[in-house]
């Protein structure tokens, strides 16, 4: 159903869905609620956004050397293949920051962010929140736990269950945990507005909303609770172009209100700088690159990040036109039987015989800046350089 | 006769899909003109009938409930939509190909790439099984499949998604095709192997002069791909013009927001992304007057009554809004800034 209201600010016309709860007037940028509360909508002024909390130094999820190792066939005197996802990650996620998680598929972004909240069980390493590892909490704690650890998935389309309400699904987690004190419905109600959908919709069932509109339900769910973080596994993933900025924004406004701390995963690296604070750059189950949003897009330094970002698409042809982009030659390797010292060494244009042998370590080359290559160093911080210098497997 | 380098030209072209819900006009209304190698992207948003058009242009709608009501498509001075359906396997798979989003689903599982890949040019350009494997393997090269003499063994599941997508494309390039319509071809892939299939795509239109249409809803792919664009919604061409024209000075308040709601890694933006409002539209049942009215920036009382003009900005730039003209001067002026 299409409404006509006038902007409660400046008075302009403003034609909307009666599915969208926030508007954002064209003409004076003012954002107002709509409410459906009687039969006659109405718009009221939002409140001004609160101050954006920003990210603190504070750290507030630690992963150290986490591994998740999955094995498979074997049997007597046949060794069992080992697919190490997660490789001996270590990460530090800062208070009321975006954390972005880049890497293609097969990396082991997404299994790395189950890992944190356990929905898939580390084999080895600490996942420290609060002073308690959660890795190895036993599973009880570990659920109550998941009140302030919550994740949005991928596919709208399969992580709601399709025979419950909106209602239902939403207040799901408030009841898991003994949240409702006998008023679950206003609850639920208030959630749905804080996402931006009409509080009329709670008797509806996943089927009869969009995409964008499903992905708001999976928020609103991962809300509930009230999380302090959230891993965000491809959020924008299956959603029309239009409707990821909807939801992007959506992710950042309710960051600011709530001072949420996100692991944002995506292979959209337009999207991860868009939104992160920090990024890390996932190849075969290890960080190879770690940096500020803004710093790795300008100077990426390691060579898969270089090529990572080479790749994106810039939606500009007078920038495609003058590009020159490093191709890399070949697919991601298995990650059944990966290749031996540097992961990254049969794709990379500047490997050395040393690259085969030794694992490079994760070294802070600028400040804040960290990287995993041993042809750089923070005297030599260029790969380009340093091969045509001839330099090698420095500093180790 | 088409003797002014045109390959392919659509004028009017409407296909209507008849459902229980009523009469989708799934495209309405789409003309274009495609010279010898020329790359041609067509965008839009789920739903916008930018697929329909090109599996129109192939014939590959299912009648019923999908039916080409109207419009002419002249394929090199063919009338496509005249052909019988045999005469128009002989020029599918032939002198137009097509590739794909999702390679897993177009080739078939329980044959052998050779057993696909030769299939095409025993069919078309009447090879013996001998020459058909040897060009196979030559196209299985040319799309930097290495081992190709081993590989064309396989079946597909042993290939990776980038490397099935190569297959794809050398197949579909296998009889030197005149025109070929990719639709989504990367937005299964990874960047990287995204970077490579597009590379290996403009490599092979430059050394077979092959004319494209490029499907896709990736601004950035098209910006790098093509010579120019159409931006389509719900079912209609919503604006058209050369691709830098397109992204320099937009006369279409929906391109201009698609444009502006795009992170863009090259230019600042500041924290909030411009969005678009609301939901693209259900095509079974349009608002009277402009279908993008409810969701628009710079609306007004004629935009939900009366279906907006056809503007031509100039020869080859048009923009279907009723004040295109308004919004092109605005791109203008904030390109002089």
């Amino acid at each position: 159903m299409l409404i006509h209201l006038s902007c409660p600010k400046c008075a302009a016309n403003l034609d909307f869905d009666d599915g969208i709860h926030f508007i954002k007037c064209e003409f004076c940028g003012a954002t107002s609620l709509l409410d459906l509360e009687d039969d006659k909508p109405s718009l009221t002024l939002e409140a001004p956004a609160p101050e954006p909390h920003g990210p603190s130094d504070e750290v507030l999820i630690s992963i150290q050397n986490l591994k998740v190792h999955y094995s498979s066939g074997g049997g007597f005197l046949r060794p069992a293949k080992v697919v190490k996802a997660v490789d001996g990650v270590s990460l530090d996620i800062r208070k009321g920051e975006t954390l972005g998680l880049v890497g293609e598929s097969g990396c082991g972004k997404s299994t790395l962010g189950k890992a944190i909240l356990r929905l898939t069980e580390p084999t080895g390493g600490k996942v420290l929140y609060n002073g308690k590892d959660l890795a190895s909490l036993p599973k009880s704690a570990m659920r109550e736990q998941r009140k302030d650890l919550q994740m949005i998935f991928q596919d709208p389309y399969a992580s709601l269950n399709p025979r419950m309400t909106v209602g239902q699904i939403i207040g799901e987690p408030l009841r898991t945990f003994g949240l409702t004190n006998g008023s679950t419905a206003s609850r639920v109600e208030e959630l749905m507005e804080t996402v931006g959908l009409s509080r009329r919709f709670i008797k509806r069932y996943p089927h009869e909303f969009s995409g964008g509109q499903r992905q708001r339900i999976g928020i609103a769910r991962a809300l509930a609770v009230d999380p302090e973080f959230i891993v965000a596994d491809e959020p924008i993933s299956a959603l029309d172009v239009s409707i990821q900025a909807q939801i992007m924004n959506l992710m950042e406004r309710l960051q600011a209100e709530k001072n949420l701390t996100y692991l944002f995963i995506s292979h959209d690296l337009r999207a991860v700088r868009h939104l992160s604070d920090r990024v890390a750059v996932m190849y075969l189950g290890r960080i190879v690159e770690l940096a500020g949003g803004r710093e790795i897009y300008r100077d990426p330094l390691m060579p898969y990040t270089q090529a990572l970002i080479s790749a994106v698409p810039v939606p500009d042809p007078e920038i495609e036109a003058r590009r020159e982009r490093i191709i890399l030659k070949g697919d991601v390797p298995s990650p059944i039987n990966p290749p031996t010292g540097c992961h990254f060494h049969t794709r990379c244009q500047f490997a050395i015989d040393a690259c085969k042998t030794q694992v490079p370590q994760l070294v802070e080359i600028k400040p804040d800046h960290f990287a995993a290559c041993i042809r750089i160093s923070p005297e030599h911080p260029i790969i380009e350089a340093n091969a045509s210098d001839g330099l090698g497997a420095i500093g180790n | 006769m088409t003797n002014d380098g045109t390959i392919l030209s659509v004028d009017g072209l409407k296909t209507y899909f008849h459902t229980e819900d009523g009469v989708v006009k799934a495209v309405d209304g789409i003309s274009f003109e495609l010279k010898k190698g020329e790359t041609l992207g067509i965008v839009g948003e789920s739903g916008s009938g930018k697929s329909v058009s090109n599996l129109s242009i192939m014939r590959l709608i299912q009648e019923p409930p999908g039916e080409i009501v109207d419009g002419k498509i002249i394929f090199d001075g063919i009338d496509v939509r005249a052909l019988s359906i045999d005469d128009v396997r002989k020029i599918r798979g032939r002198r137009i190909a097509m590739i794909f989003q999702d390679p897993m689903t177009s080739l078939n599982p329980f044959l052998k790439i050779s057993k696909q890949l030769t299939e095409v040019t025993v069919l078309h350009l009447g090879h013996t099984k001998q020459q058909a494997r040897e060009h196979a393997i030559k196209m299985l090269k040319l799309v930097g499949i290495s081992d190709a003499e081993q590989r064309i063994d396989s079946y597909p599941h042993e290939f990776s998604g980038g490397m099935r997508q190569r297959v794809m494309i050398a197949m579909a390039l296998s009889c030197d095709p005149e025109l070929l319509i990719a639709d989504e071809p990367t937005t299964a892939l990874d960047v990287t192997i995204q970077a490579q299939i597009l590379e290996l795509i403009k490599d092979l239109k430059a050394r077979m002069g092959t004319s494209v249409i490029l499907i896709t809803h990736d601004l950035g792919v098209v910006a790098g791909m093509t010579d120019k664009i159409i931006v389509m919604y719900a079912g209609k061409v919503f604006e058209q013009a050369p691709t830098r024209e397109l992204f320099a000075t937009p006369a279409n308040p929906y391109t201009k927001g698609l444009l502006k709601s795009v992170p863009d890694p090259a230019h600042e933006q500041g924290k909030e992304l411009y969005q678009i409002p609301g939901l693209p539209p259900d095509v079974a049942h349009l608002p009277p007057g402009c279908p993008f009215a409810p969701r628009c920036s710079r609306v007004e009382d004629i935009c939900h009554s009366e279906f907006p003009p056809f503007v031509e900005i100039n020869e080859d730039h048009h923009s279907l809004c009723h004040f295109a003209n308004d919004v092109y001067a605005e791109s203008k002026s904030e390109v002089a800034k």
